[in-house]
């Protein structure tokens, strides 16, 4: 009878793997997205708000809004009145140097400092107590560089009193207890994310970071809409709204039919539907590459399994038929099975938030 | 050597061979008494033997080591368990008197139930009791004394008095209902204390079952731990806890690396490195043969 060993494994597994969480201290996990940021908390709160800070652009506005700065979904209601700065649009701070993201120096100082009120703001959504400790594990790109990564650090820095960063898809695979055999796919606004959980945690060699996402979607159909509708007027921001509330990939009789201002101001019905969903396949490939990449590069007698267990994660991943489109391109590899996850929006902040909770006291203390 | 001869003469009965014929049975098997002494003799010769000879020896200590270490094995991990239930019942007590002191920082835990706004009123009813006692026994006196001016004047100075004081008694009562959190906080606790020493009886339960027990099963102890909620099984926990170790490695390693690059004068305005692309025309090759900074 050998029933010690499991007795004593399982004892001090409740007092390992399952910490008690600490009274005064509220662990955060956040998704900082490109577009929109989402966060959740120990304390049960669950949020997503814009990426976007704005400052009022003259004494008016300021006394419309009533404050010196605006946040979130706030700042996007209000953006005509007020000078906004996405902080990581593009890419920027995030995963690429100022002059990729196109930043003018002069006012980088501006985006750091847009970062870090976000940031501040964010964790307020919270609403820790008076007193209490923050501790957050931050989600990054897979593939951002270190420089990068300490742009966030610093971001964080007054706001938690300890912060880790994590990859994007490891924080997915993370919350979703997958570890093995999995293929990772976690499509954001800037950049399309995809990881192989292979039991350990994920190297550089197994990830990719793909720069096209759902902001390339919506450069790509504003170009075509403006070629195939030069009667439409409409915006950049009109044509994601559109992409959220109707797109599809696949091939249904949907239609995405949209009521924008024509060349005199009357609204008119535009039939989009064609534009939409070709800009929308165009990340398909990259993607299906990517899979191939990192299936290829593995080890031949897990490959198969691998691609049996592709996640979809992220705000791309609810464009309606993407999962059967990238299973349908996988054929070409022998197929593949597809899954979305049932929180695109929070997959990301979920899996930070129990990294960060099942995170060891004394590791806290060591980065801080 | 063994006297077999005597002892089968002993053991054995004689028989007629016409009875043998009587009863059926016409041949018989001869065994010469001297064959059947070797055969005896030689069987006893191999068991002593084989428990004689040096091998089997180690082998029946080996055996019995293994046993004893199982046993000394099994021993330690219930005595470990008995050791983890008696900190988990010393941790629930610590809470217990904790919120008891929460509570009540002077009183027994016996005053916890008392209900603060019934406190409230009977404070009341007693000031009232004791004002009105007081002013019957000076009326009685001033009556008396026969001067009913100075007993009217009582009577309107108590009513000044008990107008004051209803007003003060009202005010009291307001600030004790917008403190009416604190009550609901008291409530809760209360209720904490009643399922924390419903938890502190179960694991006395389990520490004395533990501890009396002659015997268990893994089975046995690992339900009781479960119903104690100690045991939280978690398959992935050894990998968990191997990836918790190297986020906490590379965010250490994130931090020291960015302080030598910004010695160096490297940040995200002047990079010397950039982030890595993966494009549909790139080369996947290129990516994996890269080591980001």
């Amino acid at each position: 009878m050998t029933y010690g060993s499991s007795l004593a494994e399982s004892v001090a597994r409740s007092s390992v793997s399952e910490p008690p969480l600490r009274a005064g201290v509220l662990y955060v996990g956040m998704d900082l997205g490109c577009y929109k940021t989402s966060v959740a908390a120990t304390n049960g709160t669950r949020e997503m708000v814009h990426s976007i800070v704005g400052w009022p652009k003259d004494p008016v506005s300021r006394k419309m809004l009533g404050k010196d700065i605006v946040f979130g979904n706030e700042a996007y209601r209000h953006r005509l009145a007020l000078d906004t700065v996405r902080p990581f649009e593009r890419g920027a701070l995030k995963y690429v140097d100022d002059a990729a993201a196109g930043i003018p120096k002069e006012k980088l100082g501006r985006y750091k400092e847009a970062a870090r009120q976000l940031v501040k703001y964010v964790v307020s959504l919270c609403r820790p107590p008076q007193g209490t400790l923050v501790y957050g594990v931050i989600g990054s790109p897979a593939r951002a560089s270190i420089l990068n990564k300490q742009a966030l650090m610093d971001a964080c820095k007054g706001t938690f009193e300890s912060v880790m960063i994590v990859s994007e898809p490891f924080a997915v695979a993370y919350g979703m207890n997958q570890f093995e055999d999995t293929l990772v796919v976690d499509i954001g606004a800037g950049t399309t994310d995809l990881c192989r959980m292979h039991g350990a945690i994920p190297t550089d060699e197994d990830q990719i970071t793909i720069p096209k996402a759902g902001d390339y979607i919506d450069e790509c159909a504003f170009k075509l809409i403006k070629e195939h509708h030069p009667a439409a007027r409409f915006t950049i921001n009109m044509v994601r709204d559109a992409k959220e509330r109707l797109s599809f990939v696949n091939d249904v009789n949907d239609k995405a039919i949209v009521t924008w201002p024509n060349q005199e101001g009357r609204p008119t019905s535009f039939d989009i539907t064609a534009e939409l969903k070709e800009a929308c396949r165009k990340i398909v490939p990259d993607i299906v590459e990517g899979l191939r990449g990192l299936v290829s590069s593995f080890d031949a007698e897990f490959q198969r399994r691998m691609l049996q267990n592709v996640i979809l994660a992220g705000g791309g991943s609810q464009l309606r038929g993407l999962d059967r489109l990238i299973e349908a391109d996988l054929q070409q590899y022998g197929g593949g099975k597809v899954t979305k996850v049932h929180e695109p929006d929070y997959a990301g902040a979920n899996g930070a938030l129990k990294l960060a909770a099942d995170m060891p006291e004394q590791y806290w203390n060591a980065v801080d | 050597m063994i006297d077999v001869e005597g002892m089968m003469r002993q053991a054995s009965t004689r028989v007629r061979v016409d009875h043998l014929v009587r009863t059926g049975k016409k041949y018989v098997q001869l065994l010469s008494r001297a064959t059947i002494d070797e055969l005896i003799n030689k069987s006893v010769q191999t068991i002593v033997d084989k428990h004689r000879n040096a091998p089997s020896a180690a082998r029946i200590e080996a055996e019995s080591r293994v046993e004893f270490e199982e046993l000394l094995h099994q021993y330690q991990q219930t005595a470990d368990a008995t050791s983890a239930v008696e900190q988990s019942k010393k941790m629930l007590e610590g809470e217990f008197e904790e919120i008891r002191f929460e509570l009540d920082p002077e009183g027994p835990p016996a005053n916890v139930r008392t209900a603060p706004l019934g406190a409230f009123e009977d404070f009341v009813r007693e000031l009232d009791r004791q004002v009105g006692q007081v002013f019957r026994v000076r009326s009685l006196i001033l009556e008396r004394s026969g001067s009913p001016q100075a007993a009217s004047e009582l009577s309107r100075v108590e009513e000044v008095l008990r107008s004051l004081l209803s007003k003060l008694v009202q005010v009291e009562r307001e600030r004790f209902a917008v403190s009416g959190g604190g009550v609901r906080e008291i409530a809760i606790l209360q209720k904490r204390l009643e399922k924390l020493l419903a938890h502190i009886a179960t694991m006395e339960a389990a520490l004395l079952t533990l501890s009396t027990a002659k015997t268990f099963s893994n089975q046995q102890v690992q339900n009781l731990l479960r119903e104690l909620g100690l045991v939280q099984e978690d398959k992935n926990f050894e990998k968990k806890r191997e990836m918790l170790k190297i986020v906490l490695d590379t965010n250490q390693g994130i931090r020291t690396k960015a302080r030598e690059l910004a010695a160096r004068g490297i940040t995200l305005e002047t990079p010397e490195e950039r982030a890595v692309f993966t494009d549909a025309t790139a080369s996947l090759s290129a990516v994996f043969s890269r080591s980001s900074v």
